[in-house]
């Protein structure tokens, strides 16, 4: 029943991307430099490793996959020799994931292989649907290639009804060579393939096999490429089996009974009837490029340079699943054995790698790492794009990204804790008040009536008083009330208000007084006669800590020469300071 | 509201953006237009709408009325303008005010801050109702001269802010003047004003004597005429000044402005007896 399929009344669709030579093509991610040169990648270092994989332009002057390093530079003097990286090809087998979820809700990888196919990369993508998507299956096939080749994984693309034919056909197409044929003409229309049936593509890199017409293709192609142990394809090349066809022609109860049970496995799976889960929904979005240093590096230029590259091909994955990048998460292996784990987080999300680049560059720059570095490693949790909404009537603010980047080098340049949303505190010390996060919120609704104290300085009249605890002692600034169109408004204030310069520290003041009032003034800021006291106002907290306890006599001081101070009297350290500048 | 000429560029909009002028009033749509410009091309009715009789462009309101009638409606956005006087001349009242209004119309606004002056509690009291918007200041406490240098480039090259002040004030000793030719060249300002056009931002340097020589289009003079007070007992009620223009590209220099600069605590001491007169109604 060669041309019998199991899923021949179903709908279920899945397609291989099988990438043949999968560390060569990692390798060449790494290093583009090196396409179109004599390459092998060897499974370790040594004179008895032996070579994974070959590129094509080493495999034309006689280099193969299995050789040993002395046989490869004999045959090839000039070849390049590359050790294989786990690091790499774990990235480029999650990028074959991404090059999957770019165009389906379902991928999941290959299980590795062994023995001959240990070199090859697949991906299985839901297929199903593609055709009314893409015109055709073939065109979901296609795109899926181009996009391959793109990312810098090169592969080819089988469609079938199970995971198992489908990476069949792919391996068909990927190392048996086929015998050269006019292309077909192509059927016009978007049907779909399972109502007009095509026998092969005439791609070379994918294969659609119809509904039901699997084994009537597949069945002439060598039993190799079912990957069977060594005990069993011996014995099949003993009786004579070398396709598929052949093999799937013996009764099935006998050939468990001749050759044991584990032939049954293998017939199932040419016949497509292994019992295969549905693809699930990946919903894990960490991303993660790795590299392993051929030499260590100890300064930051070269490094940076390496940071791009794991950068670019951090934000290709991001941009296949049409993600963006919110924090980064790197890891610098250090020659000494340390690990150096960081994060470095980014206002929105984003593709941008010169903005992830830029960051990474400050903070490399703020806190170089403390030795040679031998390996790095970057990843990110993918999160969904925050598309910048504006507004009508507002104006253009800066990019999320761009006032990120702004934000990191600012503060990279002024320093931590310079930069940032000036804050004043719910206190009455003097100065008092923090920087907090510059994150604008761009819409023009009304500041919030304030719930407690307002942050202003506490206003006393006349003669000074002990007063309570601060939470007590409220500024006297108006408050908004419902129904006040003050209170719901944002606009400015109709004229200039007085404004004050702070000087930090306060400046060292020596006071002349008379009758307890303040007549002369010498200081840094000014020096001569006051002209005009107003105060004092006292103010005083927080006498349940000895550390912050606080309790001043503020004046607004005018001087001979025009300054107008605010002067005060500590009462703790029993000293005049100048507080600042009214300006 | 009158119907738009159809020669501006409000009459020539069709569909929501002519609605939106209706409702929205011609200042907010020139606002929008304003921002939209990059994106348009050169030419256009648009730009020979704010190139006006002057060559003027949108302006920034100081709230000082005589003050804005004589500079043609305010400050010219995406230009480099400066204020100088001595001290407690209102160069940080005039800055806060004109920062208030670019707030107050949802902009941003960032504070280069070298001589770490800025002090966030009498700012917010200058701000008055637009003080909750103070999230959209950016304070930036460069430590030298050449910090806040890189820094003001830095925030123009990211062409989103609405106002950048540079305060330049000498404040270790603010009596002393300090020296022209220390801290910025006449290169450093002439980039400066340059990255202010291409970003539309109105940058303002804030300093005690003249220091941005020919690049600035708008050169303030602040002449302080001394602090009133009220009492007893005393409270400092305003600040005495007088504005003189000592450069603009277009309009009548050296003429004297007084104007005064209120206290934004005197009012609120006189509220309660306000209060208790409305519940007295």
């Amino acid at each position: 029943m060669l041309g019998e399929s199991p899923e021949a009344g179903g709908r279920r669709r899945i397609a291989c991307l099988l990438v043949p030579d999968l560390p060569l093509h990692a390798a060449l991610r790494v290093e583009p430099e090196l396409r179109g040169a004599p390459l092998a990648i060897a499974d370790g270092p040594g004179a008895r490793a032996r070579l994974l994989a070959v590129s094509p332009e080493a495999r034309a002057q006689g280099v193969e996959a299995g050789a040993t390093l002395p046989q490869a530079r004999a045959s090839c003097p000039g070849i390049e020799l590359r050790v294989a990286s786990p690091g790499l090809e774990r990235s480029a087998r999650e990028t074959l994931l991404d090059l999957g979820l770019s165009l389906a809700p379902r991928a999941e990888l290959a299980g590795r292989d062994a023995g001959p196919f240990v070199a090859e990369g697949a991906v299985y993508v839901d297929a199903d649907g593609s055709a009314a998507l893409h015109g055709r299956e073939s065109g979901f096939a296609s795109v899926l290639a181009a996009r391959a080749e793109r990312a810098g994984l090169p592969g080819v693309v089988a469609i079938a009804s199970t995971r198992a034919l489908a990476r069949l056909a792919a391996r068909q197409l990927a190392y048996v060579p086929r015998p050269s044929r006019p292309p077909p003409r192509e059927a016009g229309g978007a049907s779909r393939v399972e109502e007009a049936p095509q026998p092969e593509r005439a791609e070379a890199s994918i294969r659609i096999l119809p509904v039901g017409r699997e084994l009537e293709q597949l069945g002439p192609l060598p039993i190799d490429l079912l990957d069977p142990d060594d005990r069993t394809a011996q014995a099949l090349t003993r009786f004579g089996i070398h396709r598929i066809r052949d093999l799937l022609r013996l009764p099935r109860r006998d050939l468990a009974a001749r050759l044991g049970p584990e032939l049954l496995a293998l017939v199932a799976r040419a016949r497509g009837e292994a019992i295969e889960p549905p693809i699930a929904m990946p919903r894990a979005t960490q991303l993660e490029e790795e590299l392993d240093l051929e030499a260590p590096i100890d300064r930051l230029e070269p490094l940076a340079f390496v940071l791009r590259g794991l950068t670019s091909r951090l934000v290709e994955r991001l941009t296949l699943r049409g993600l963006g990048c919110e924090a980064l998460d790197w890891t610098l292996r250090l020659v000494d054995g340390r690990r150096l784990v960081r994060r470095t987080g980014v206002a929105a999300p984003t593709v941008d790698d010169r903005v992830l680049l830029r960051l990474l560059r400050l903070a490399l720059e703020s806190e170089p790492p403390p030795a040679a570095v031998e390996g790095v490693s970057l990843g990110c949790e993918g999160v969904p794009l925050r598309r910048e909404q504006l507004d009508l009537f507002l104006p253009r603010g800066p990019a999320p990204s761009e006032l990120d980047r702004t934000l990191a080098e600012l503060t990279a340049l002024c320093g931590e804790g310079r930069v940032g949303r000036p804050e004043a505190l719910d206190d009455h010390r003097p100065d008092a008040f923090t920087i907090g996060a510059f994150r604008p919120d761009r819409s023009r609704k009304a500041p919030p009536p304030p719930t407690s104290g307002s942050p202003g300085r506490s206003v006393g009249l006349g003669a000074p008083r002990s007063g309570p605890e601060p939470a007590r002692r409220r500024s006297r600034l108006p408050r908004p009330r419902p129904g006040d169109p003050a209170a719901s408004s944002t606009r400015p204030p109709a004229s200039p208000r007085l404004g004050l310069r702070a000087l930090r520290p306060p400046l060292r003041a020596r006071v002349r007084l008379h009758d307890g009032r303040p007549v002369f003034l010498r200081s840094a800021v000014s020096r001569g006669e006051i002209v005009a006291v107003a105060g004092p106002w006292r103010t005083t907290g927080h006498w349940w800590s000895e550390s912050a306890h606080f309790a001043v006599d503020q004046y607004d001081v005018q001087m001979s020469d025009g300054c107008v101070l605010r002067l005060c009297f500590d009462w703790r350290t029993k000293r005049w300071q100048v507080d600042g500048l009214y300006d | 509201m009158p119907p738009a000429s159809p020669d501006s560029p409000v009459g020539r909009a069709r569909g929501p953006v002519r609605a939106a002028a209706r409702t929205a009033g011609s200042g907010a749509l020139e606002a929008l237009l304003v921002d939209l410009a990059p994106h348009l091309q050169r030419g256009t009715t648009l730009e020979a709408r704010h190139r006006g009789a002057d060559g003027d462009r949108l302006r920034l309101a100081s709230g000082v009325p005589a003050l804005d009638a004589r500079l043609g409606g305010g400050f010219p956005t995406g230009r480099l303008c400066e204020i100088y006087g001595p001290p407690s001349s209102g160069r940080t009242a005039l800055a806060l005010s004109l920062l208030a209004g670019t707030l107050a119309r949802g902009g941003l606004a960032a504070w280069i801050d070298p001589a770490d002056a800025f002090d966030p509690t009498s700012a917010a009291e200058a701000l008055g109702a637009s003080a909750g918007s103070l999230e959209r200041l950016l304070w930036v406490r460069a430590r030298t001269e050449q910090e806040a240098l890189r820094s003001s480039e830095r925030l123009l090259r990211s062409e989103g802010f609405g106002l950048v002040v540079l305060d330049c004030v000498h404040l270790a000793d603010p009596t002393r003047r300090a020296s022209p030719r220390t801290g910025f060249r006449d290169a450093d300002w002439l980039r400066l004003s340059r990255l202010a056009a291409s970003a539309r931002t109105t940058l303002l340097a804030l300093s005690s004597t003249p220091r941005t020589g020919a690049r600035a289009e708008l050169v303030l003079e602040l002449a302080p005429r001394g602090p009133r007070f009220l009492g007893p007992p005393d409270l400092l009620d305003a600040l005495e000044t007088t504005a003189v223009l000592r450069r603009h590209r277009s309009r009548p220099t050296d003429q004297a402005i007084p104007f005064s600069i209120a206290s934004p605590i005197v009012p609120a001491i006189a509220l309660p007896s306000d209060d208790a007169a409305h519940d007295a109604c």
